[in-house]
């Protein structure tokens, strides 16, 4: 009797064990042959210009036979099809670190072909490879991209757009920017194209949050083709009739921003940014719209009453350290137009102490030296120099990986060309070359070793090839035509 | 008669566990239940395959979470599934091994002879009351080690003293094992009682308390940095490859033949001396 009953629960147990789910396994073993090839992936990353071709290609190789092997299971296996498709974008990154543009485009491709079915990724795909052909200003090959994505999903995009990702809408209108920054002709038509894609869709949308984001993309396009009034008529109706939505607030520092800086009625942009700091007193926009009426306040030296402006951010917005050092250090602009020089190096001190991790706090060393600098105050200014070296090593030392990194070693070697030591100087901004040369200091970097050897160290051969290569690398630099002509005169 | 332990003993008593590792066939229980534990450190690793994914996933699943079902969170709570199926198989299992260990020891301390298969026939026919005071001994452990911390956790939060008392909990766990060290003992030696055994137990470490204390302790402190560094997934997760989990679990059965074994002989040997034989 017992030796059955011990029979039967060993069948039940069997039977409990042996039902599971089939995945469970395979899902397993490409999780963990995706982190062994993730893991050769974040090695790469710490410092990629450190990486030979070999790293490159056999980090590029596990990824490669991942998918290989596990694309065949990626329709029936949802987390398969995520590790796949992350892989290709790790594919994607890699040929990018390499700069190697035109393996990305059939990466790209690749995944356009083989996640035909998944909008998000289809649309992400696509946007990806026209953003790759922007950078190689290759802009018809870019518009065409996006001309493909927009007519695959146009018919459904405008019956229900919000069934696909919000990107997807903006894709008319990106098509029209690209064809502006390419200085392509009939880019106005494109523009009226999008537009009136996006009237097409107003008429027949009813919920609000829609609707604004419509509105917004009209307004934008008649804004960016310099059609302020209409512009500012059609954020208006969405503030008047759309008045409980979350976007309020932005649109109206929209029209404020309008009336600013492309209407110059600054009576006007300050009537819309104080609507902003009474209704919306602790949204992200009053904080921008206070510094505004602040800077006009400043520039018609009614400086006491643009300090009080700025008070109000740190005052509002204590821990949101972009705004509130953007403040200070406007604050500390006051003082020194009030020529109160002690005050005004008090601010600046602040900021760095505070807000470490701010561009201006990064900038504020330098800035106090340059200031006493431009007053004659030499003695003093060197020492400001000098603190200014001290300050961005403590950095250094104290923040290794920051995203501010480059520039502090940049402003780094700002300081040393100030003290006269040149050769120090020209070191750290090489390390930028080297070891950041994927971040925005790499330009500046240019632009200053061009300068220290131009002007400093005379050695002509050394400025004229950073320069060139200044020019070669950002044709779209805003400083170009001065390092052209600078360029001209060494030659 | 209870005897109080000389420091010759003392140094007598270690003298002969050293001797007694030139038998290897005295570290067979340990092996076998080596053995075991890398069964059960297998079966944790394989938890996806069958059969063990039928009981596994849903357990896990139920008590941890779904993400612990991926590569590599699973190794998050590998050290303590690992320690808590350990324990169980100390209970079920182990405790058959160490009579037996006890056993055998003791016929090789009088006599020089261990046989294997009637030191095992002894265990098996002790085997619940060997089961209770192993529950009993568990219990008041656990209560000292676990549920000090928790209770710290709960009246003062995760703080900066956490981690003192957590070590404070190992060490006065030890005490409450060492006042019942040589029940098992009683039991598989002279056959005694439950509440004889227990008794036993007590006076012999009342006389003996310090060199218990020390029998105990030196085994245990070896053990203890790799238990603890591979209960903190979360720093090894960080600083290395998942697999090093495994390797410090691995290294936890293989180091604990060996401090098992002095753990068992070293006790065995003092009771003997304790009851003057």
């Amino acid at each position: 009797m017992r030796f059955r009953y011990f029979v039967l629960s060993g069948f039940i147990f069997l039977g409990i064990a042996c039902h599971t789910d089939r995945w469970l396994s395979l899902e397993y073993e490409a999780e963990r042959n995706f982190f062994a090839a993730g893991k050769s992936f974040e090695r790469l990353l710490i410092h990629p210009k450190a990486a030979s071709e070999e790293d490159f290609v056999r980090c590029r190789t596990l990824f490669r036979n991942f998918i290989d092997r596990y694309i065949a299971y990626s329709d029936s296996s949802k987390r398969v099809s995520q590790l796949v498709k992350q892989a290709f974008l790790n594919l994607a990154s890699l040929y990018a670190l390499e700069e190697k543009f035109r393996e990305i485009i059939s990466i790209y491709n690749e995944m356009i072909e083989r996640f035909a079915s998944d909008t998000v990724f289809l649309t992400m795909s696509y946007a990806a490879k026209a953003s790759v052909y922007e950078q190689l200003a290759e802009y018809d090959s870019a518009i065409a991209v996006y001309e493909s994505l927009f007519d695959r999903f146009k018919g459904e995009l405008k019956e229900n757009p919000t069934r696909f990702p919000p990107f997807l809408l903006e894709v008319p209108i990106r098509i029209a920017r690209v064809a502006r920054s390419g200085n392509l002709s009939g880019y106005r038509e494109r523009y009226a194209r999008a537009r009136s894609f996006y009237l097409q869709i107003i008429q027949k949308r009813s919920r609000q949050e829609d609707l604004v984001g419509l509105y917004q993309l009209v307004a934008q396009s008649y804004a960016e083709t310099g059609s302020w009034e209409k512009a500012v008529q059609i954020l208006n109706k969405i503030s008047s009739q759309y008045a409980d939505t979350s976007q309020v607030p932005y649109v109206l520092l929209e029209i404020g921003n309008i009336y600013l800086s492309k209407m110059k009625n600054f009576q006007k942009a300050i009537t819309y940014y104080r609507k902003i700091t009474d209704r919306y007193p602790y949204s992200p926009p009053a904080a921008t719209a206070h510094l505004y009426i602040g800077d006009m306040l400043f520039v018609q030296n009614r400086v006491k009453e643009a300090r009080e402006e700025y008070r109000k951010v740190i005052k509002k917005f204590e821990n949101h350290a972009q705004f509130a050092a953007s403040a200070q250090f406007r604050i500390g602009l006051t003082y020194e137009k009030e020529e109160d020089r002690a005050n005004a190096i008090n601010e600046y001190e602040w900021l760095w102490r505070k807000y470490p991790l701010t561009y201006e706090a990064m900038i504020a060393p330098n800035y106090v030296g340059s200031y006493l600098k431009k007053n004659g105050l030499n003695t003093l200014a060197q020492k400001a120099f000098l603190r200014a070296v001290d300050r961005y090593k403590e950095f250094l030392e104290k923040y290794k990986r920051s995203e501010w990194t480059p520039l502090a070693i940049l402003q780094l070697a700002r300081a040393y060309k100030e003290l006269g030591k040149y050769q120090d100087a020209v070191r750290e901004a090489q390390k930028i070359l080297a070891d950041y040369k994927n971040t925005d200091a790499v330009v500046d970097a240019y632009r200053f070793l061009g300068d220290v050897y131009a002007d400093d160290l005379k050695d002509i051969n050394s400025a004229k090839y950073y320069y060139a290569l200044l020019l070669e690398k950002f044709p779209g630099y805003p400083f170009a035509q001065a390092v052209q002509r600078k360029l001209i005169q060494l030659q | 008669m209870i005897h109080k332990l000389r420091l010759k003993q003392f140094w007598a008593i270690w003298v002969d566990c050293l001797k007694a590792l030139k038998y290897p066939k005295l570290l067979t229980p340990f092996l076998l239940f080596a053995f075991l534990e890398f069964l059960i450190l297998g079966m944790l690793l394989n938890f996806y395959e069958a059969p063990f994914a039928g009981i596994l996933v849903p357990l896990i699943k139920r008590f941890f979470g779904e993400q612990y079902l991926h590569y590599p969170n699973n190794f998050v709570i590998l050290p303590f599934l690992f320690q808590n199926l350990n324990l169980l198989l100390t209970g079920v299992i182990g405790v058959v091994i160490v009579g037996m260990a006890i056993s055998m020891f003791a016929e090789f301390f009088r006599n020089q002879k261990a046989a294997f298969f009637a030191s095992l026939n002894l265990a098996l026919s002790k085997y619940w009351r060997l089961i209770f005071i192993w529950f009993i001994e568990t219990v008041a452990v656990l209560l000292i080690t676990v549920g000090g911390p928790i209770c710290y956790i709960q009246f003062l939060g995760k703080g900066g003293g956490f981690r003192a008392v957590e070590v404070l909990s190992f060490f006065v766990g030890l005490w409450i094992f060492a006042v019942f060290a040589y029940a098992t003992i009683g039991v598989i030696w002279d056959g005694l009682k439950i509440r004889e055994a227990l008794k036993m137990s007590l006076r012999i470490f009342v006389k003996n308390w310090f060199f218990t204390y020390v029998f105990i302790f030196i085994p245990n402190i070896i053990i203890w940095p790799f238990n603890y560094l591979a209960s903190q997934t979360g720093f090894v997760l960080s600083k290395f490859n998942p697999q090093m989990v495994v390797y410090l679990l691995m290294t936890v059965i293989l180091l604990s033949i060996f401090t098992n074994y002095f753990l068992v002989t070293t006790l065995t040997r003092c009771y003997l001396f304790a009851k003057g034989e």
